[in-house]
């Protein structure tokens, strides 16, 4: 047990060295430490106080080796760094100049009287809930039940909160909108809200997940031995089905408890809570990013708690793991055996981190860089090459899945999706929203400069533009000393700059399946690939991979969306390639695991035997019985992409200004709502739009997977 | 007829409704079991004879089956017509089961003390020291120095200790009937003589009769009374074993006896079923 918790522990060596090295290579190499000075300082940036608040921090030090006469070798703002993390030394932060220690010790009460709370009742909950869909399962109950979890999913979070503090609190009084006292039993009437909010949030999501867990039990054949018994239905669920599956669920809550700390950086925000989620996001705003690195860092760590206190768990309750024997545990892939292997990993890492820290701050990369970037900028613009890659994108997805629909798992597939009420409705609907996304990128040779008009504004060229607000099918512009006659009526109304509000909604369908769509392209051949080399060539292949996606799921997500914008800074694509680097770890962990199956089967050995060579092993043979899994990665991750960007946008890190997106929709509702008369019409449509599309993927990817494996729907 | 049977079967069919069709996996079959009776039903897999099995106390799960026609009476009660209530009264009470697979079928977090009392604990709620209940039955499927052995988990047993705890969880109610599903398929050969062994033993110690579902014609001689022989959904000869074993009538009986291996026989390849012969021969 001892000797299983130091090896456990060590392995975090490894993970934390390389988060460290990435955050090192995110903050100072992606980006340079003046223009770093140059962010944080904003309009007091002059030569002279950039060089001073380089020198205050020692960032003026060179970035790798100190090779100055008088300087020590390592001596340098990556050593430097290091050394402090390695300490526990968080540092100071860029703006408040406040201990950022400080900052986490003041910040981890708050957060945690929300979430702690909010993690157990939601827990409890979940669990009942359904054990009660399970009980019920397959009558129409359960089926609606599903439903309903997914709808409750398909909603951002930012709407539930703007909803319960506008309503519940503001309108109806019933619980402060604002504030936080820790004052014995009236904290309470603080933290009440939040609470029931955030257990909402995530509410529909475990219930789900819970129910596949429980369902999955329900199948074993001890559920038989014991109806055999003549135990009755409740009381199965409640002994034999709970215990087994509580113990499958340990995986899914353990290793969340420590990251409760963090808070939620929504929640904080709106309701003033002086927790970490609250800080986090004025770091954000306030392009602070000594206090974001330092927060990726301790996401990190508290996520290795997690993982071992998983472990722990299922040591302490489940009967067959005695820890130290197991492979059965979170513990990466080297189990700590192979010491060598691992240092010659680290020392890669670092000497690639080294080579690109040197590339990247090199003048001829960033003259390359930019040189290219606006000549492919040109190249893209011309209305007909964008229509072709437009048509190419969609041609490319359809060519994929009609090559797949050769196969007869997928032919069968296919025949019993078309039987699925849920699924195809939700396919029409997700097919409406392609079209209209369609419809704004294909463009028209009409109108001022080169890129032309999309064939949408086109359609809606009559739709008059006006000066302000004005309520859905007004006559007159919202306004109570001075209200104008509109050049139109407008269904939903306008929005702030007198922009039909439908219009705009339609027009942000081109925003998220922009991002959905490209995220994709990049994610899916990324992720498929490397999960099929890991699980076909194991070893160290193997290791190496899985060691990079420790590494990536290592760091909270939205830790890892956020700091890599905020480097990276606002534009479409990068929020696209942003994305796509946290996206991929799922379906390759997916790949992983199915290849590893597959590659046991006798065909794969056939074609060895055959002297076919690996790559067409992996392309002929393993990807087309994977491909399904990725298909229906695809689709359920479309759903949560187009949900990252509402939030993205929503944190201000995601689309440019002047993009339509509904994020920044429901964003600007923050101002809306409190005005009087409440402007509502925006948000509702934002929410709207983009409730309908995430439903619709999240209910297709479902009927998809029960397509696909009918046994376990 | 001097007594009731204790179990009677009449023209019994069972569907199953899958996406492309019904199936008919049961197709009007019909027997009777004496109390203290052994019957071997014996047929390869998908001839229903699991099926069938698990259709005397309903444990198929509805949907995707159906009872289509036929009555199954136990002790002269339909059991097709009784309610969730008077179905679980019967399972484990009247008519116990053991599984092919022990080591799936035994909950792998409870201790195999927990999962025999919980049956004791159901049907017999009058017995008041469940621990010496248990032990009592452990020992009776010979384990050894079963109170040591009260707190052990599944896994930490070997297959054949598991599937006598499976025996001993059956037992523990005093079943009339106990319905044994293959249960020595997944077990080593030597194993699998044990576990026959132990079953010929208890026929004689507890008054109980059995069915015993197997595809193994080899190890119902001298265990099982009668022997029905079930093909692609139906009883195609039903008899005393002695009788079926010595002067088998259908072709597909007649086939899976050729199937035996025989202790001093000549080297040749074992007989394999011509499934297009039968057809043809109906």
């Amino acid at each position: 047990m001892l000797a299983y918790l130091v090896r456990r522990l060590l392995y975090v060596v490894p993970i934390l060295f390389g988060v460290m090295v990435l955050t090192f290579a995110l903050f100072f190499v992606m980006q340079s430490p003046e223009s770093m000075a140059r962010n944080v300082l904003g309009k007091r940036a002059n030569p002279q106080n950039v060089q001073q608040w380089l020198e205050k921090r020692g960032y003026d030090k060179p970035l790798f080796f100190n090779t100055q006469p008088e300087g020590q070798l390592f001596d340098s703002i990556f050593w430097n760094q290091m050394r402090r993390f390695a300490t526990l030394d968080l540092g100071k932060s860029d703006t408040t100049e406040r201990e950022i220690s400080q900052v986490f010790r003041e910040g981890a009460g708050p957060s945690l009287l929300i979430t702690l709370p909010a993690f157990l009742i939601g827990l409890g909950l979940a669990v009942m809930l359904s054990l009660y869909l399970v009980f019920l399962r397959d009558s129409p109950i359960d089926t609606a039940g599903v439903v309903f979890c997914v709808a409750l999913m398909s909603i951002p979070a930012m709407v539930y909160i703007i909803f319960g503090q506008g309503v519940v609190a503001l309108s109806l009084n019933w619980f402060p909108a604002f504030g936080f006292h820790a004052e014995g039993l009236a904290t309470l009437r603080f933290i009440l809200l939040p609470v029931l909010l955030m257990v909402i949030i995530h509410l529909g999501r475990d219930v789900r997940l819970y129910r596949a867990v429980f369902l999955e039990e329900i199948a074993q054949d001890y559920v038989r031995t014991a109806r055999a018994k003549g135990v009755s239905n409740s009381r199965l669920l409640r002994t034999h089905v709970l215990k087994n599956g509580l113990i499958s669920l340990i995986t899914l809550t353990v290793s969340q408890l420590p990251q409760l700390i963090l808070g939620s950086l929504l929640l904080e925000n709106f309701f003033g809570i002086p927790g970490l989620g609250n800080a986090l996001f004025h770091a954000i705003q306030t392009n602070d990013f000594a206090t974001v690195g330092a927060f990726v860092f301790l996401g990190a760590l508290l996520i290795q708690a997690g993982y071992i206190a998983t472990d722990l768990c299922y040591g302490l309750v489940d009967p067959r793991i005695r820890l130290g024997s197991s492979a059965e545990t979170t513990a990466g892939p080297a189990h700590g055996t192979a010491w060598g292997k691992w240092a010659a990993l680290l020392a890669g890492g670092a000497l690639l981190v080294w080579a690109l820290g040197s590339g990247f701050q090199s003048a001829w990369w960033k003259g390359t860089w930019t040189a290219l970037s606006t000549k492919g900028g040109q190249l893209l613009a011309g209305v007909w090459v964008q229509n072709a890659l437009v048509v190419g994108g969609f041609a490319l997805v359809a060519g994929l899945i009609l090559a797949g629909a050769r196969n007869e798992r997928w032919q069968r597939a296919f025949s019993r999706l078309r039987r699925d009420r849920i699924g195809v409705t939700a396919g029409i609907v997700i097919a409406l929203y392609l079209l209209i996304g369609a419809l704004d990128m294909l463009r028209l040779p009409i109108g001022p400069g080169t890129s032309g008009t999309t064939v949408l504004d086109w359609l809606a060229r009559g739709i008059p533009a006006e000066k302000s607000y004005s309520a859905p099918l007004a006559t007159h512009t919202l306004s109570v000393v001075n209200p104008e006659p509109l050049r139109g009526r407008h269904l939903l109304g306008t929005t702030a700059l007198g922009k039909d509000t439908l219009l705009e909604v339609l027009k942000a369908c081109r925003t998220a399946l922009l991002i959905g769509g490209l995220t994709s392209a990049i994610y899916l051949p990324i992720g498929a690939l490397l999960g099929i080399m890991a699980g076909y060539f194991r070893r160290w292949t193997d290791d190496l991979i899985q060691y990079v996606y420790s590494l990536v799921s290592s760091i909270p997500d939205i830790l890892l969306l956020v700091s890599v914008l905020l480097v990276l800074g606002k534009s479409l694509t990068n929020m696209s390639i942003t994305l796509a680097l946290t996206s991929w770890v799922g379906l390759c962990r997916l790949l992983r695991g199915e290849t590893l199956r597959q590659s046991e089967r006798p065909y794969v050995a056939a074609a060895r035997a055959l002297g076919q060579s690996h790559w067409k092993i992996i392309t002929r043979h393993l990807l087309p019985n994977v491909m399904h899994l990725v298909l229906i990665n695809f689709v359920l991750g479309f759903s949560s992409l187009v949900l990252a960007e509402a939030i993205l946008s929503y944190l201000g890190v995601g689309a440019p200004v002047g993009t339509a997106s509904w994020g920044a929709m429901i964003d600007s509702a923050r101002n809306e709502l409190s005005r009087e008369p409440q402007i509502w019409w925006n948000i509702a449509a934002a929410t709207g739009a983009l409730f309908f599309l995430v439903l619709s993927l999240n209910l297709f990817g479902d009927a998809l997977r029960r397509a696909f494996d009918p046994k376990r729907g | 007829m001097p007594t009731a049977p204790l179990l009677d079967i009449r023209n019994l069919a069972i569907d199953f409704a899958t996406e492309t069709g019904t199936v008919e996996a049961v197709k009007g079959i019909s027997f009777t079991v004496a109390e203290g009776e052994t019957l071997a039903i014996v047929g390869e897999s998908g001839s229903g004879k699991s099926v069938t099995g698990l259709a005397l106390t309903r444990l198929l799960p509805e949907p995707p089956a159906i009872y289509r026609t036929g009555e199954i009476l136990l002790s002269g009660r339909d059991v097709l017509k009784m309610n969730p209530r008077e179905l679980r009264n019967i399972r484990g009470n009247k008519i116990a089961y053991i599984f092919q697979e022990p080591s799936t079928s035994l909950n792998p977090v409870f201790t195999i003390r927990n999962q025999i009392a919980e049956a004791i604990q159901l049907h017999r709620p009058e017995v008041r020291d469940l621990d010496a209940e248990v032990v009592k039955y452990l020992d009776l499927v010979g384990i050894v120095d079963p109170t040591k052995r009260l707190h052990d988990y599944p896994h930490q047993l070997s297959g054949g200790m598991q599937q006598r705890v499976m025996i001993a969880m059956a037992l523990s109610c005093q079943p009339e009937l106990l319905v044994a599903d293959e249960p020595t398929t997944a077990l080593d050969v030597t194993i699998q003589a044990q576990i026959i062994d132990q079953l010929r033993e208890l026929k004689t110690r507890v008054r109980m009769a059995i069915i015993l579902i197997t595809h193994n014609f080899g190890i119902i001689s001298g265990l099982a009374d009668h022997v029905a022989v079930m093909f692609r959904g139906k009883i195609v000869e039903y008899g005393p074993t002695r009788e079926v074993l010595a002067n088998p009538q259908h072709p597909y009986t007649r086939a899976l006896i050729q199937c035996i291996p025989q202790l001093g026989a000549k080297r040749e390849r074992l007989a394999t079923i011509d499934h297009a012969a039968l057809e043809a021969a109906g």
